[in-house]
């Protein structure tokens, strides 16, 4: 529905008081086509049981009502605290594990808090359980609970998945050939041992055969579960073009 | 990009004493450039996923995030736990965490910027240690963006990584 040409901030900040948004801070306009979109920058408190207010579905109805009037408003919320806990929690574990973090990130979603690390260098797991006992405890004195805390892997290894995929296309294959074959995708290996302890291991789970030669090949258990799929990507295709490739 | 931001950050700050309106004019440009470059980080990434999904428009680049790039994710997810590779499993998970908080980021930074070019009576507010905050986004918030952007982009890209074949 096209808007009224009426409609401004005002009338969409009115609006919104009038459908009993009091901690509405302020509107903003972004011109569009269709009369644009509004802002609106909400700050959200819980109450005694613990539930957002306004809640999710009120401000839903409300965007609803204000679609009627032709007016799009996307509701920005800030919730109280939310900075200032991402802030302990950086300081925190910046003060206290200064040698493997360099900073930290977090977000709530519903009552629980994610957690990711910059981290400087490789954390061992026995530091690492430090680190998530501090960091859980940094959030339980804000009455929340941790859901995740994650660090980034700089090493771009490759997953079994990846070594399976790899296989899958050009089999029969050697180690030496797959050595080659992932780092041309752009992953980091960091040895031929380390790639065929990881070989090893998928062997003993029926997934890979070796033959005498040396050369690995896919079983049918591992191709079951790998599927297939009729898209312009499908396996079956890169394994055919890869074929071709070798022959000549 | 975010250097510009810094730089005009530190401009505003030093002329609030002497005039107001020019300091609100810096500062309102120091939100434009923290999103600006957080969208570029995005975008990038999005351009290594799919080239095609360099030219999507801001105002869907959240819904993107969070529809097409998870939906890929997800699949990858499960063939990487039909295979038992717990592992990829767990990096996936976290990195569908982080497309939905680059999702995220997008709508507040965005949010912001529209505020601080289009909405001039909305004035910037100063606080007495150098710190300023259009409306309930406060400079320290956006001087995170890009910095979140680029974390969760790295951690996003690695996992799509994994599923190319």
């Amino acid at each position: 529905m096209a808007p009224a040409p009426d409609i401004t901030g005002e009338v969409v900040a009115e609006f919104l008081s009038s459908e009993g948004l009091k901690s509405l801070t302020s509107v903003a306009h972004e011109p569009g086509d269709d009369g644009g979109n509004y802002f609106a920058f909400l700050t959200v408190t819980r109450n005694r049981n613990n539930r957002q207010q306004p809640s999710n579905d009120k401000l839903g109805l409300i965007k609803v009502k204000a679609a009627m009037r032709g007016i799009k408003i996307t509701f920005i919320l800030s919730i109280d605290g939310d900075t200032d806990l991402e802030m302990s929690i950086r300081a925190t574990l910046t003060a206290n594990f200064e040698p493997y973090v360099r900073s930290a990130f977090s977000s709530v979603q519903k009552r629980k808090v994610f957690v990711w690390l910059d981290q400087k260098k490789a954390i061992p797991k026995p530091m690492l359980a430090n680190i998530v006992r501090t960091t859980a405890e940094v959030i339980a004195s804000n009455k929340l609970t941790l859901a995740m805390l994650s660090t980034l892997q700089d090493a771009n290894i490759p997953s079994k998945l990846a070594i399976l995929n790899a296989v899958r296309q050009l089999a029969p294959v050697t180690a030496e050939g797959l050595v080659t074959a992932l780092s041309g995708r752009g992953f980091t290996l960091p040895s031929e041992h380390w790639l065929n302890n990881q070989l090893d291991k998928i062997r003993k789970t029926n997934e890979l055969v070796r033959s005498k030669s040396g050369m690995y090949a896919l079983t049918t258990k591992a191709l079951k579960s790998l599927g297939t799929s009729k898209k312009r990507e499908s396996p079956d295709i890169s394994r055919l073009l890869a074929l071709a490739r070798s022959r000549n | 990009m975010r250097e510009v931001a810094h730089h005009l950050q530190n401009e505003a700050v030093k002329l609030v004493k002497a005039n107001n309106d020019l300091a609100d004019l810096f500062a309102r440009s120091v939100f434009n450039r923290y999103y600006y470059s957080t969208y570029h980080i995005v975008r990038d990434l999005l351009g290594q996923l799919e080239p095609q999904w360099r030219r999507v428009a801001h105002k869907n680049l959240p819904q993107l995030m969070t529809g097409q790039v998870v939906t890929v994710l997800k699949a990858g997810k499960t063939k990487a736990s039909r295979v038992d590779d717990s592992d990829l499993v767990r990096n996936i998970a976290r990195a569908i965490a982080s497309a939905h908080e680059l999702s995220s980021i997008l709508t507040i930074s965005y949010a912001a910027r529209v505020t601080a070019d289009y909405e001039v009576e909305q004035k910037v507010a100063f606080d007495a240690s150098s710190r300023f905050a259009l409306d309930t986004t406060s400079i320290n918030d956006a001087h995170q963006w890009p910095h979140k952007a680029e974390f969760h982009a790295k951690d996003v890209l690695s996992a799509w990584h994994q599923l190319q074949t």
